[in-house]
């Protein structure tokens, strides 16, 4: 009985054993395609290539609050002191990590959704149309879209047409996977701005949570109190840069010298000594007197230094447009049809908006919707209006690529798009590793104060903080430039 | 019922030892022949095939560089040289005026292994850059071997310095670490790069010397220049001038003289 108990068993084991050893050989085939630690080839991924283990998420490092007086100017003061903040009955709490967060932050929403009725369309930036290749669909309502295409500024490409095999592609632009939003290979481009996973977060001392690397906020304060979070759009610069490893070998690598590991020569006995037992004892000697300790004849004290930010003026605005910032957007913060192509092309590298990082223009709880997805160079926003405060926010670059070295010229352009007069603006810019800061180089057309501080990237935050509440249509232009690490 | 549950306890022990003792695995190494790296790449799909990644190859100061067109060095090319490589292919190099070693050559090679996808139009702009330096150059001269992997960054794990244009960040590894496997785990591999002490046959470079020459693109000279500002030749002409125009064929290369003619 036991016997063919064993045998049972054995055969069970064999049996298990067998689909185990099927499951494990179907696993390692699959994780050969997706383990992102093994050589990677430029085969279509499904999805963004993945943070390599070497990169830690980096915590932002908290930002110093902003350190002047609250946003209550006389008119707006008996409005403020009438309400105060009441953004938790709006804000549900469960979407938010704290309680101390929770008074002050205002949510918002994480996928935009059409909007029904009458509504106010606001035009902000562009993106790239929907399955990353500008399909017949997309391209049929925007006809001059296709002939201001990015690419297609540069007339004949560079290399003979043939050179570009693989799957057939649309147009100039180059090949890509279907599926995938942005800029790809990531690798290769250097981004900033939109605000990425971890939304940023305003406490009420106005200090700044969840802002990571490559992020772009602005925050304002309203009438009512609430603090309102929007984000820019996402530039980003093909600049890829290259390092390398190395080893040198040689054939006598592997040399080794083999000694002798010991002597083996045992000592003879040299003498005996003989123990003699002790006869007498000498009691110890006593204390003499009590040696006492000096107190301390002087005291120093030793402060530690409060924390000091650099709070740097920002020198006079030119009023001068470069050629790049010679649009609409960012002369007058309107849109003109006639530009969406250049803006476009000044917004981005090559391909700028993501679905998920574009601009957000979203205040409270009404969610901007995207109007339309697949028309070229932008995407429409609409909301609600209903006495909202609303900040617009874009961002620029005048290099769609560069090198190691190259300095990039940002501009951000704001604007009071909403319906009521907005205080405490607050930009903050927080460069990515490879972007360094020109020092002097940033300029505001209103009065703000600039503060730069070390960030986690070891890079720098930049933080405007606009003096004067900003009325309804009222907008702002910043400009600074960065140097490519 | 006990048999069963025994039998599959024992299964799940033996799966899961088995599976802990392989965390990764690199199916490719640094060590591999030249071209085994680029090929297996091909076989993975993608827009490799036929595809010419440019390639810069720089050398110290006083010596000079040139590659192989039609089993014939080129003539030689002082401080750098750009041209237009296949991936997968090995193409070989030969160095030439090294610093304090008149007369004295090093033949290195070169596998480009991935590519770039830069904007229409900027490809030479953005070539793979692989630089020879003298320390490394006198190693390969004195017998020993150099195995450099150039990778892409991520920009996620960028090193937070300046970079310089005009030398290039390279990692050390143990004797006992993959260069390939550690580029892997840093960025994305481009190119490697082996050099050693082997020399052509005395009547010239064989067929098996210079891995069949396959075919190469070489760029003019002004695009030559380590990374940095954009130069006032290349600013405004957004395309490069390539020597070439037209479909490619098997042998599409001449030699830099023909080109300058």
């Amino acid at each position: 009985m036991i016997g063919m108990s064993c045998i049972r068993c054995l055969r069970g084991a064999a049996f298990w054993l067998a689909l185990a050893v099927l499951t494990v050989s179907l696993c390692s085939c699959v994780a050969q395609n997706t383990n992102p630690n093994r050589f990677r080839a430029d085969q279509p991924p499904s999805r963004p290539r993945p943070t390599s283990p070497f990169a830690p998420n980096r915590a932002m490092a908290p930002m110093p609050p902003r350190q002047r007086a609250a946003f209550a100017p006389q008119a707006l003061a008996p409005m403020r002191a009438a309400a105060p903040r009441q953004t938790a009955a709006f804000a549900p709490p469960t979407a938010l990590p704290s309680p101390a967060v929770a008074r002050n932050v205002d949510v918002r929403p994480a996928v935009a959704r059409p909007a029904a009725g009458p509504s106010v369309v606001a035009q902000v930036g562009h993106t790239e149309p929907l399955g990353g290749q500008p399909s017949d669909v997309a391209l049929a309502g925007c006809v001059d879209c296709v002939k201001t295409h990015a690419y297609s500024q540069h007339a004949p490409p560079a290399l003979p047409s043939s050179a570009w095999t693989g799957p057939a592609h649309v147009g100039d632009a180059p090949w890509k996977p279907d599926g995938l939003y942005g800029p790809w290979p990531r690798d290769e481009y250097i981004c900033d701005g939109g605000d990425q996973p971890g939304e940023v977060r305003v406490r009420s001392d106005w200090s700044v949570d969840g802002l990571n690397l490559e992020d772009t906020i602005a925050h304002f304060d309203t009438k009512d109190g609430r603090t309102i979070v929007a984000p820019s759009n996402r530039v980003c610069i093909y600049a890829p840069r290259f390092a390398a490893v190395r080893k040198v070998s040689s054939m006598v690598q592997a040399r080794e010298t083999m000694h002798s590991a010991g002597v083996s020569a045992p000592l003879r006995l040299g003498q005996q000594t003989d123990s003699v037992l002790v006869e007498s004892a000498m009691q110890q000697n006593q204390a003499m007197g009590e040696v006492g300790f000096r107190a301390p004849i002087a005291y120093r004290e030793r402060q530690e230094g409060v924390l000091v930010h650099n709070n740097l003026a920002p020198i006079h605005f030119e009023q001068g447009f470069s050629p790049f910032e010679d649009l609409q957007f960012i002369r007058q913060g309107a849109f003109d049809n006639s530009q969406k192509a250049r803006l476009a092309d000044v917004t981005s590298a090559a391909l700028a908006w993501t679905d998920k990082k574009g601009v957000q223009v979203v205040l409270d709880h009404t969610e901007a919707a995207i109007a339309t997805t697949d028309v070229r160079p932008q995407v429409t926003y609409q909301y609600e209006l209903g006495g909202k405060p609303r900040l617009r926010i874009g961002k620029i670059a005048s290099r769609h690529q560069a090198r190691p070295g190259d300095i990039i010229d940002f501009t951000l352009r704001f604007d009071n798009i909403g319906t009521q007069e907005i205080g405490n603006v607050t930009i903050i810019d927080n460069l990515t590793t490879r972007l360094e800061y020109v020092p002097d180089s940033a300029q505001c057309s209103l009065g703000a104060e600039f503060v730069a501080s070390e960030n986690a990237g070891e890079s720098l935050t930049l933080r405007w903080e606009i003096t004067e509440p900003l009325p309804i249509g009222v907008g702002g232009v910043i400009r600074f430039k960065c140097v490519v690490r | 019922m006990a048999p069963h549950f025994l039998s599959l306890l024992l299964a799940c022990l033996l799966v899961s030892s088995a599976v802990a003792q392989s965390p990764v695995h690199f199916p490719q190494s640094a060590y591999l022949p030249p071209g085994a790296v680029g090929s297996h790449q091909l076989l993975r799909g993608g827009p490799l095939r036929g595809y010419f990644q440019p390639v810069q190859i720089r050398v110290p100061d006083g010596a000079a560089v040139s590659l192989v067109i039609q089993q014939q060095f080129t003539d030689p090319a002082p401080h750098a040289t750009t041209a237009g490589m296949l991936i997968g292919q090995v193409y070989r190099a030969k160095v030439t005026g090294i610093p304090g070693r008149p007369g004295e050559e090093v033949f290195p090679t070169i596998e480009v292994i991935n590519r770039l996808h830069p904007p229409k139009g900027y490809e030479a702009r953005f070539p793979i850059p692989i630089e020879l330096t003298t320390e490394e150059l006198l190693f390969a001269l004195q017998g020993r071997f150099v195995t450099r992997v150039i990778y892409l960054e991520n920009p996620s794990d960028a090193f937070p310095m300046q970079e310089n244009p005009k030398r290039q960040r390279y990692f050390e590894v143990h004797q006992e670490d993959d260069p390939l496997q550690v580029a892997d785990r840093l960025g994305r591999p481009m190119a490697i790069l082996r050099m050693g002490s082997r020399q052509p046959n005395t009547r010239g470079p064989s067929d098996q010397f210079v891995f069949g020459s396959p075919p190469l693109l070489l760029f003019p000279d002004e695009y030559t220049q380590p990374a940095g500002p954009v130069t006032p030749q290349q600013q405004g002409r957004s395309v490069p001038r390539l020597p070439f125009d037209g479909p490619l064929a098997p042998q599409l290369a001449t030699p830099r003289e023909a080109v300058r003619r």
